[in-house]
């Protein structure tokens, strides 16, 4: 079997050289055990990756991920769907980032990309059950251009982008001023300062976001901590939010399992008056990789306090990647 | 009885094999961090991209008394360093397995082959210093294939006595370092040797 999945991969150069392609599939199970939901996703794409070269230099890279989703049973989908039972075609990450213009330090993407704040910038956390903070922002990947580099002890990425997310759509005039500037992530501290700003589409309309953010990373042996504070306001509201996750990995890397927790609270004014609701939760999730490309991953989330609206979820995704 | 043995010895087959290989491709990154560390201004580099195959892990087994491991068969890139058009030398990042996890190094190699340095990518073990890399480094540097084998023992698994009177401190990094350079200067020429003689022509034809 693995012969055969690497012979797909290694002996078929469908992009010529400097090419790589994997097909991506996974299907994950989803229970709110407080509406006693049972909802289900499934999904397969495809991952191409393409370094365009010249003959002493590298010209910039082609990334191409277009995945079909089918919900099944979902309440409250993402508003790119257009019920709980719907297919899309969606996008993780499509976007070309020119590279020849300074070796690394300045290069220009544009295209389909994750927006440059927090945690996210250095974590990849596309099509798993772990996330970070993506869902303080309701964006987490959008189209657009942006700046990025890595200069001695600092990388940086700067993006405007459209505010749409998946497709690009100009209802309510959109859009999203963001960046991370933060210091060399192969050191086993590293921290960074992101910012975002604009108006993000969703299914009524547009939100008003702008906030400053803070996050930091330690790595020790097995060991990951993780934290990120940000502050600012989301409709016009006041907002604080904080995450930190805890991880460990198996010596190989092929089992893992983490920890985290996040608050937020917003001063909501009405009427003159001014009240704080905060909301807060916990989730733990394993992870085991094994050999063929195939995963399995286990998450549980729950509120942390019972003044919290977070509801009890189970989730089991199975990945393979061929 | 036999079908759980069969069942524990698989899980734990499976444990062995490193998830990097299954990381999505949006995950990759140039070494850019590591080339500025190794080489001085003026450089250029392009990616040359190419399989490593069971054949070739078959081979690195027959100059080294160890050889890559098995999730390592598949795509891998190798950077070639320009300088007024002209190549320096190469970069390749490896991932070796330390009892803490992965560590990746970037390899810096001159155009005879020999060591030119490298640079820690990830190493999780606060042991992985600039004063240790910068030692280590130093003893390393500019050594060959077979000036590197007289570091380590026969079986490849210890240092030598003279590899132990080279490296006071860190050993167990400097053994580690050492495999991967060898594993690195092995693979280097078996995997991208016909990619390395097609690109000096492009670049002769210049």
């Amino acid at each position: 079997m693995p012969n055969i999945a690497f012979a797909s991969q290694n002996n078929v150069n469908l992009l010529g050289e400097n090419s790589r392609w994997s097909f991506d599939i996974a299907t994950r199970g989803t229970r709110n055990i407080d509406q006693k939901n049972n909802a289900f996703m499934h999904v397969i794409g495809l991952d191409l990756h393409k370094v365009f070269s010249a003959k002493t230099n590298d010209i910039g890279t082609l990334t191409f991920q277009p995945y079909v989703v089918k919900l099944n049973n979902v309440k409250n989908p993402p508003f790119i769907f257009d019920d709980g039972n719907d297919t899309q075609l969606t996008w993780r990450i499509a976007n070309f980032n020119y590279t020849a213009l300074a070796q690394g330090k300045f290069n220009i993407r544009a295209g389909h990309f994750e927006i440059p704040f927090g945690l996210e910038y250095q974590i990849d956390t596309n099509g798993t059950l772990r996330q970070l903070t993506t869902s303080d922002r309701g964006i987490k990947a959008d189209w657009g251009v942006s700046i990025n580099g890595i200069l001695p002890n600092v990388e940086y990425e700067i993006a405007i982008t459209r505010g749409s997310g998946n497709e690009i759509e100009s209802a309510g005039n959109p859009y999203v001023f963001s960046g991370r500037v933060g210091s060399d992530t192969t050191k086993n501290f590293t921290s960074g300062f992101s910012w975002f700003t604009g108006d993000v589409l969703v299914k009524n309309g547009i939100v008003k976001h702008k906030k400053i953010a803070f996050d930091a990373s330690y790595y020790y042996f097995q060991w990951q901590f993780m934290v990120e504070a940000s502050a600012g306001k989301q409709a016009n509201n006041s907002t604080q939010n904080t995450f930190a996750e805890v991880m460990w990995k198996s010596p190989q890397e092929t089992f893992l399992s983490y920890w985290q927790l996040g608050y937020k609270n917003t001063s909501i004014s009405e009427n003159n008056l001014e009240r704080n609701v905060s909301n807060s939760y916990w989730v733990t999730g394993i992870k085991w990789q094994s050999i063929n490309g195939f995963n399995v991953s286990a998450q549980y989330k729950d509120k942390l306090s019972n003044s919290s609206s977070q509801d009890s979820i189970l989730s089991i995704q199975l990945r393979y990647r061929i | 009885m036999i079908k759980n043995i069969s069942i524990v010895t698989i899980f734990i087959f499976l444990e062995l094999v490193s998830t990097s290989t299954y990381a999505a491709f949006c995950s990759l990154r140039d070494p850019v961090s590591a080339i500025q560390m190794l080489y001085t201004d003026g450089y250029e580099f392009r990616s040359l991209v190419t399989t490593v195959t069971e054949e070739d892990r078959a081979r690195v087994k027959m100059q080294l008394p160890f050889t890559i491991h098995q999730s390592e068969v598949g795509k891998h890139t190798l950077y070639v360093v320009y300088e007024n058009d002209t190549r320096i030398g190469f970069l390749q990042a490896r991932s070796e397995w330390a009892k803490w996890g992965l560590v990746e190094i970037a390899w810096a190699i001159n155009n005879d082959r020999s060591i030119k340095g490298f640079y820690f990518q990830r190493c999780r073990s606060p042991q992985c210093n600039d004063t240790v890399s910068e030692q280590i480094n130093t003893v390393l540097k500019n050594k060959n294939f077979t000036q590197l084998k007289t570091l380590l023992n026969d079986n490849g698994e210890t240092l030598s006595s003279y590899g132990k009177t080279q490296f006071n401190h860190a050993p167990d990094l400097a053994l580690l370092a050492i495999r991967s350079a060898l594993k690195t200067l092995a693979i280097t020429d078996l995997s991208w040797e016909n990619d390395i003689n097609k690109l000096a022509l492009i670049n002769q034809s210049n």
